[in-house]
């Protein structure tokens, strides 16, 4: 869990800092240039992606919860057969 | 009592996020600080090392999809829909990604969020092919008739995929990469990259939405078997 959370917060870390290098890396660009939507672009990709990613990570989890729960029930079934 | 191993907290499973993960990073490093900025557009290019990449990955899915249901409707082997089933969904998050990110690109560059042209309105068609698709097997009244059904539209849905290469070559993404009509190293690095990157990344949730799909026929199945 700690390192799932180092990686989210390097990641953030990383989307923040990373079009501030770009711009002080080339002449052509300054901060009303595009820069705002580069990043609302790239915010919402990684915000969807890991959104889904962290959505099937708590659904898998839950469906081997679920799978457990059945499976003791069957075998208990079994046994009372 | 045995875990789960499909969808279970396997190994490999997280060995595959980590790479995806790592590589992602080293993606960014690359679109913000190695790419030279492009001449025309400036900065806003950069959404182009995400949104192309992903396109891609979209119709390397929905490949995926007509080729397992080509499998499935020979073999009715269920691991074949499963696939189809999990590229499907996981496709068409790539494409919905793709679209909200070419949005905001054409905003800047266009003035505008959407514009109706030949590429713009195929790849929209493809994203509603694709969510009925995900509908029709969602509605379907049992497994084996989603199956069914699922595998005959995976395979007529496919037919889109070229309909929007073709528009796309119309006015295609490369000359927005391009300077002086040729494609730079670097920039060609970076989009390869960035491929395999978001490629990394799609494996690992088809392979986890697959597994899921297993669990939840394997659930089902040891209901029915209990309430018999």
């Amino acid at each position: 869990m700690r390192a799932r959370i180092t990686f989210v917060l390097l990641a953030i870390a990383a989307l923040l800092v990373t079009p501030r290098a770009a711009l002080a890396q080339t002449g052509t660009g300054t901060p009303e240039d595009g820069l705002g939507y580069v990043l609302a672009a790239f915010g919402l990709a990684w915000a969807l992606f890991f959104a889904y990613v962290f959505y099937l990570e708590r659904k898998s989890r839950q469906l081997r919860r679920d799978l457990d729960a059945v499976r003791r029930d069957a075998a208990e079934h079994q046994r009372r057969a | 009592m045995p875990a789960t191993k499909a969808a279970g907290p396997g190994g490999w499973r997280l060995a595959v996020l980590a790479v995806a993960g790592a590589m992602m990073l080293v993606n960014l490093w690359l679109i913000f600080a190695y790419v030279p900025t492009e001449v025309s557009m400036g900065v806003v290019q950069r959404i182009f090392y995400f949104h192309v990449p992903t396109v891609e990955i979209g119709f390397v899915a929905f490949f995926v999809v007509f080729v397992a249901s080509i499998w499935y409707l020979v073999s009715r082997k269920p691991s074949a829909d499963r696939l189809a089933q999990a590229a499907a969904e996981i496709g068409t998050m790539f494409l919905t990604v793709a679209i909200i990110m070419g949005a905001i690109w054409a905003k800047k560059a266009w003035g505008t969020w959407w514009i109706w042209d030949n590429k713009l309105t195929t790849t929209f068609v493809l994203w509603l092919i694709y969510a009925g698709y995900l509908m029709v097997r969602a509605y379907a009244p049992t497994r084996a008739q989603a199956a069914r059904w699922g595998a005959i539209i995976g395979i007529i849905s496919f037919l889109d995929v070229p309909i929007v290469y073709a528009a796309s070559s119309i006015l295609h993404p490369a000359e927005t990469l391009t300077t002086e009509g040729g494609l730079e190293p670097a920039m060609r690095l970076a989009h390869w990259f960035s491929f395999f990157a978001f490629g990394v990344l799609f494996v690992y949730m088809t392979m986890l939405r697959s597994g899921q799909h297993h669990d939840e026929e394997r659930i089902d199945e040891l209901r029915r078997t209990t309430i018999e």
